[in-house]
């Protein structure tokens, strides 16, 4: 039996046991529904970003060995401030541009050296072992400088670092004048894109040749080779295209894998039409079909031909060596001068590169042999380069020097990129990553700080972490000149940086609203939540009463 | 105690024709439909009858993986006890006809435990109180024990699941056999089968606390001494526990089968529909909030254990029926053969069915959903013209019939309990406070 | 005197124009450069709904397939999403077609259709990930969108839709907020050039009234409180076929081939709320140039850039170090270049065709501004001396 006090002590009990499990669960509530953010170093990110965390520095040093000429009267002594001075001074005159940051610097350092040799040089006229067994590293250049026969001036630029200048009229301000405007015309370019790196990416909207030319950097790419046949019916053709590559651009691609790796595969394919009917050259008595410049945008026919790679994510760049067919040959490109086009290609920019090709159609079959393939192949890898961002330093310098300097070359290993390009290369390549690393990790952490319900998790801080790591060993190595350790170090950063910022994991909260959570917890909770609630307000109200009726009685 | 006890064993009494009857016909029902092989196939597939941790189909497999020297939990398929790994390898060396007796004389001996239980239910309220309706010529008009177990046995919720093959059946036997060991004092053999069924199945482990009221109930003991039998009764059930535990790692040779068996319990990782609530809310879920709301939807299970304890402290029984109930409802991979286990408690308390309001009700409901559900169930996997939303609808139908039962079976209780002990406001309105 | 004088400073003044004019003469790139900026394009055509009463959708998302196809984006920058495949669906009275016309004129669903997300895998979280390119390590290349800061990108959409809202596949919606904050993500990763964003939906301008990065362009087919309607139904297949803005769109789009310089203002012109039965909307202000300088092909086409080079790079037959043969390869080429380009003037082109002009690769400013002065100070002599 039941008596009034033991049913109001059971029906408290009740409430109470009910409430307690609530209570218990409201802990576990916080702990369950918590977004597991890992701590990423926001204020050093910040730093970076705004350039006050370091200062590149690409430094260079000029080891200039000026001839001991006996009957020499110049002072050298203050030659090395004067010529630093006034390289530094052109270095700097383009620092009036706001929003350049100005720790980015182009330190450099000469030294003068008295060399005594110059004469069994000046007697071998110029074709000297000198030449070939110093090895420097990137960043130290040697100039030797000699006494020449007449006024003007000559330049023999060597493989590994090093050029000899014949300087016809030996005087102090002679030398000066024309090492610093040789080092100027080298190096000035080579600036000028670094620290194009650096303006805001918005500003590159506007058309620039070199820019949209180049492929934007990756530790890998995947180059290919098709051969397309126009009308296999007609012709069949095949090429050596293995021994052609080993020979050829293997060199290359060694070269470069310090920058980035290329794997090489070529196919064949046929039945390759063109989306369009070439014009036909009816004037003379030569018959031929021309492509003209404002045809060429579709000359990839992106539909039918299989250029596609289906394995790596990676960017692909595609070399077409194109047989047109019978009724379509011999197929020409003119330019916009109307003239014919002497090695018949062209090169899309950050795409690759065209070369039409125009055999016997009569034979039957044509198989493009290995010596074929050289004149092809030359054409293919000057293409590459361009996509690659190869900039050959002393063509443009000699383009900029004046007539009375007249530059010669020795004959280059065959690599198809000589020490001063892989150098400016290497450079180039250092700068972009380093800012690019800082302008991914800035994305980053504005993300993460913008979406408070992104999780963030441990893999991705150690990510963070180690990118600004390798950001700050790059930016060491630049400081004392290991260009290739900063380059393996800033390659390093961007990898970290990219995986961290494109980790899958990130995007399980990015569309969540904060509506959508009363969306989910009000249907369950809502319904349960009334009778509990009403329970526990009248027991808390009987409570009351019966205290103020036990005070009355009182 | 033993008085009672002796009492209590006189009670039993062998069979009488009605009894003969009713377990020979069942028994042939069994054994017949357990010779049409496609009939256990199809019944021991159809997922509102076997779930992931009850399902014979998995059990062969993980006895497969055990014969075969491979870890049984590996394959990903298997999470049901390593007992049963044991018991079945035994069985699979006798003849085949075995398997089916087995499940044939666990549902025979079920009902026979429920016409004990009801006998001994019968006896310790014989000198309760009663409304005047309920008697018949002096004596208390009681439903023959036999009746109870007749209707566990065709109710035919209970011949699906049995010829399902589904293990749960040792589940529910090992339920009912804790309730009756309790029911007769036997304090280990009590608390050896709770723990036999909280270690196959997780959720019984609510029934604890009945099982102790039942044993510290029919004792006149008081204060002191009632703590001392609570404590030793949990202690004697969790040394039971561990034993077990124990035995199962001495079978499989790793703790990896906890993981695998109540891990998959609590954390359903296995979503496969079935007649229960989770699995289409937890497919719903965005991953984040996926770990509160399994404990939201754990917490609610087990949070009615205690409140209905204290209300009906006098009644074990009935927080067994209580519980049972809402282990059937609200439990991870509910099936029907756990609502085949409490509706068999439910003709215990036959003296409650009349004031019960929704009979019509929920005896339709039942029916409606064994018609529908197996036809939306096609409609969205096979035919591919419903989606899930339509069987879960029916689920949750389902769910209503069943919960609407709990609670008119717990209004008619109280009702009848107000109705004997305050027999002067008969006649009087009732309003709640 | 005073005259004479002033006078000849003039023409020095003049002449030195001229002369700086040519001094501006660095190596001049024969070529063809699209105006825009961007050398390669990339589409991504998303159909967000399923069932097979949503044909249409389907049939809407396979025609700018087609179209863009046509105009030049290979598949390998096109991420086409359909959920569901109305072709082999049971209801199909023509099994493996799928039409926008009741006329049957053109099966979308022909030989060379690749999708890249079929089914249940158009999700919201897919296409998010698509966008940012936070795809798992394992997707293969055919599902990523490998965009890069030059990249003009076409999205388009279209399903049901809502105020601010696009479901997915029955089960989810895409908000306006995440659509935009998606493109934020792209633009501070500087995965886009400039953005095309057309969506085809109920209430569809809602859908980009959000965005807030640069140079994105957007259209949608009908305004806040309106919707959009199919065109047609074909009653064989039993079910509309194309969607009115669509259809619409279509009808310019294949008038336009890979050589067309029609601009996206005659595009949007063409647009009539009487014919498409909704207002359709444009949102430009975020976008940098103006309307009639844009052409179709920027967007729904691909235009390559080709640059010609007269140049070789020398190879030598020898395996050794030194090449003893004559020249270097630095040394041809310049001999080359100091052959085919010699002193050149500045050009402007004035051909019709006005995309093709050379350009200086090193200087980018122009002479323009010393002409002017120079025509100006022209004039002013002219004035001077014949008011005199």
């Amino acid at each position: 039996m039941e008596k009034v006090q033991d049913f109001d002590k059971s029906r408290r009990l009740i409430i109470i046991s009910f409430w307690v499990v609530i209570l218990i669960g409201l802990p576990l509530w916080w702990k369950t529904t918590e977004v597991y953010r890992a701590q990423l170093p926001f204020t050093e990110i910040e730093e970076w970003s705004k350039w006050e965390a370091f200062d590149l520095d690409f430094p260079t040093t000029f080891i200039l060995h000026i001839a001991d000429v006996k009957s020499d009267v110049n002072d050298y002594k203050t030659f090395t401030n004067m010529i630093e001075n006034s390289i530094m001074s052109k270095y700097n005159s383009n620092h009036n541009d706001t929003g350049y940051p100005k720790s980015i610097r182009f330190p450099i350092k000469i030294e003068v050296v008295k060399w005594n040799a110059w004469m069994n040089v000046s007697k071998e006229g110029f074709n000297s072992d000198l030449l070939t067994f110093l090895v420097n590293k990137n960043g130290q250049y040697g100039f030797y400088i000699l006494p020449g026969n007449n006024s003007k001036t000559r330049v023999l630029v060597g493989n590994q670092r090093q050029a000899i200048v014949e300087i016809g009229n030996w005087n102090i301000d002679e030398i000066k004048n024309i090492i610093s405007n040789l080092i100027l015309s080298l190096f000035l370019p080579e600036q000028a894109a670094i620290k194009k790196f650096i303006r805001e990416p918005s500003a590159e909207a506007k058309v620039d040749v070199d820019s949209m030319r180049t492929m934007k950097y990756s530790p890998m790419y995947q180059v290919t080779f098709s051969l397309m046949n126009g009308d296999p019916s007609t012709l069949l053709v095949d090429w050596d295209i293995k021994q052609a590559v080993v020979k050829y651009l293997k060199p290359f691609v060694d070269k470069i894998s310090m920058i980035s790796n290329l794997t090489v595969d070529s196919q064949i394919q046929h039945y390759s039409r063109l989306t369009f009917e070439p014009q036909k050259n009816l004037h003379n008595d030569k018959n031929y079909f021309y492509l003209t410049p404002d045809l060429l945008p579709h000359f990839i026919n992106a539909a039918e031909w299989n250029l596609a790679s289906a394995v790596s994510s990676y960017p692909t760049l595609n070399f077409i060596l194109y047989v047109p067919s019978k009724n379509q040959s011999p197929l020409y490109i003119k330019d916009s001068k109307e003239n014919i086009i002497e090695n018949n290609a062209f090169l899309i920019p950050r795409w690759g590169g065209v070369i039409i090709n125009n055999p016997d159609q009569s034979v039957g079959t044509h198989m493009f042999t290995f010596d074929e393939l050289k004149s092809v192949m030359s054409i293919f890898i000057m293409q590459l380069r361009g996509l690659l961002g190869v900039q050959d330093v002393w063509l443009e310098a000699r383009s900029v020097l004046d007539s009375s300097i007249n530059v010669d070359f020795m004959p280059t290993p065959n690599t198809a990129i000589t020490i001063w390009e892989l150098d400016s290369l290497v450079r180039r390549r250092i700068a972009e990553n380093i800012v690019s690393t800082i302008s991914t990790l800035k994305s980053l952490s504005q993300l993460v700080a913008e979406i408070p319900n992104m999780v963030v998790l441990d893999h991705i801080q150690t990510e963070v972490l180690l990118a600004l790591d390798s950001l700050k060993k790059s930016c060491i190595s630049l400081h004392t000149g290991q260009y290739e350790i900063a380059l393996q170090h800033a390659k390093k950063a961007i990898e970290r940086a990219e995986s961290a910022f494109f980790d899958p994991t990130m995007v399980s909260m990015l569309y969540f609203p904060d509506e959508h959570k009363y969306a989910i917890y009000m249907p369950l909770f809502v319904p349960i939540s009334v009778p509990l609630l009403m329970a526990l307000l009248k027991e808390l109200k009987e409570l009351k009463e019966l205290k103020t009726k036990n005070k009355k009685k009182e | 105690m033993s008085k009672v006890r002796q009492e209590l064993k006189t009670i039993e009494v062998l069979p009488n024709l009605t009894g003969v009857i009713i377990f020979g016909v069942a028994f042939a029902i069994r054994f017949i439909l357990f010779q049409f092989s496609n009939i256990t196939e199809i019944l021991g597939n159809r997922v509102e009858i076997v779930t992931p941790v009850t399902s014979f189909t998995r059990l062969t497999e993980g006895l497969y993986l055990f014969d075969n020297g491979v870890p049984p939990y590996d394959g990903g398929a298997f999470h049901q006890a390593p007992l049963f790994l044991a018991c079945f390898q035994l069985l699979s060396y006798l003849p085949n006809i075995l398997i089916p007796l087995t499940y044939i004389i666990a549902d025979l001996l079920i009902a026979y435990l429920l016409a004990n239980i009801t006998r001994i239910k019968q006896h310790l309220y014989k000198d309760f109180p009663r409304i005047d309706v309920e008697l018949y010529e002096g004596k208390p008009k009681e439903i023959d024990p036999w009746i109870v177990s007749g209707l566990y046995l065709f109710n035919p919720l209970t011949v699906a699941s049995c010829l399902s093959r589904s293990t749960l059946l040792f589940t529910n036997l090992s339920v009912v056999l804790g309730t009756y060991y309790s029911l007769r004092n036997n304090k280990s053999y009590g608390m050896f089968w709770i723990a036999m069924a909280t270690y196959l199945s997780f959720y019984p482990l609510m029934l604890v606390i009945p099982s102790i009221l039942m044993l510290t109930n029919n004792t006149n003991l008081k204060g002191k001494k009632i703590e001392n039998e609570v404590y030793s009764c949990a202690g004697l059930y969790i040394g039971w526990l561990t034993g077990l535990f124990i035995l199962s790692y001495l079978l499989v040779d790793s703790w990896d089968f906890m993981q695998s068996t109540y891990g998959v319990i609590l954390l359903l990782p296995d979503l496969t529909p079935n007649i229960g609530l989770f699995w289409y809310f937890f497919i719903e879920m965005f991953d984040q909030f996926r770990s509160f709301f399994l404990v939201v939807f754990q917490l609610h299970a087990f949070i009615f254990v205690v409140p209905i304890s204290i209300k009906f402290r006098n009644h074990p029984l009935f927080v067994v029926f209580l519980l049972s109930g809402i282990m059937a409802v609200f439990k991870s991979y509910p099936s029907i053969g756990d609502a085949s286990l409490y509706l068999a408690f439910l003709p215990i308390y036959s003296e409650i069915v009349k004031y019960m309001r929704y009979n019509y009700l929920t005896t339709n409901i039942f029916c409606y959903c064994s018609i529908l559900s197996p036809i939306f169930y096609h409609l969205w996997i096979y035919a591919g013209s419903g989606n899930a939303n339509f069987f879960y609808a029916i689920t949750l139908v389902y769910t209503v019939g069943n919960i609407i039962l709990l609670v008119d079976s717990t209004f008619s209780m109280l009702r009848r309990e107000f109705d004997i002990w305050n027999p002067e406001l008969r006649h009087c309105e009732i309003t709640q406070k | 005197m005073f005259r004479l004088s002033f006078f000849i400073i003039i023409i020095c003044l003049v002449v030195c124009q001229f002369s700086l004019a040519e001094t501006d003469n660095e190596a001049v790139v024969d070529g063809f450069f699209s105006r825009g900026g961007h050398t390669n394009n990339w589409a991504v055509l998303v159909c967000t709904s399923r069932f097979w009463f949503n044909y249409r959708h389907i049939a809407n998302t396979l025609s700018m397939y087609r179209t863009v196809k046509r105009l030049g984006i290979p598949d390998s920058n096109i991420v086409l999403m359909l959920a569901d495949d109305v072709a082999c669906n049971p209801r199909n009275v023509f099994p493996a077609t799928v039409f926008n016309n009741a006329g049957r004129y053109l099966d979308l669903y022909g030989d060379n259709v690749e999708v890249d997300y079929r089914g249940y895998e158009v999700t919201v979280e897919n296409f998010i990930r698509v966008l940012t390119g936070r795809v798992a390590p394992d997707t293969p290349r055919s599902k990523r969108l490998l965009s890069d800061d030059r990249s003009n990108i076409l999205v388009y959409m279209t399903g049901h839709g809502g105020n601010e809202f696009l479901k997915f596949q029955d089960a989810e919606e895409i908000s306006s907020f995440d659509l935009a904050d998606a493109f934020e993500q792209m633009w501070e990763k500087r995965r886009y050039h400039e953005i095309l964003f057309m969506i085809d939906t109920c209430q569809a301008n809602t859908m980009y009234s959000q965005i807030y990065s640069p140079n994105i362009l957007s259209t949608g087919s009908s305004k806040l409180g309106e919707n959009s309607y199919s065109h047609h139904m074909d009653t064989d297949i039993g079910v509309a076929v194309i969607d009115r803005f669509t259809y619409y769109n279509l009808e310019f789009l294949e008038k336009i081939d890979m050589q067309s310089k029609s601009t996206l203002q005659d595009l949007f012109d063409s647009y009539d709320p009487s014919l498409i039965h909704s207002t359709p909307g444009v949102r430009s202000d975020l976008f940098r140039r103006p309307l009639d300088k844009v052409l179709v092909t920027d967007f729904f086409g691909s235009v390559q850039n080709v640059e010609l080079m007269g140049q070789k790079y020398n190879l030598s037959n020898s395996e050794t170090m030194i090449d003893n043969t004559t020249l270097s390869p630095n040394m041809s080429n310049v001999e080359q270049t100091t052959v085919k380009e010699g002193p050149i003037k500045f050009e402007k082109t004035t051909s019709r065709n006005f995309h093709l002009f050379k350009m200086n690769s090193r200087q980018t400013s122009s002479s323009l501004p010393q002409f002017i002065i120079a025509s100006i100070l022209f004039g002013l002599l002219i004035r001077w001396v014949s008011l005199n």
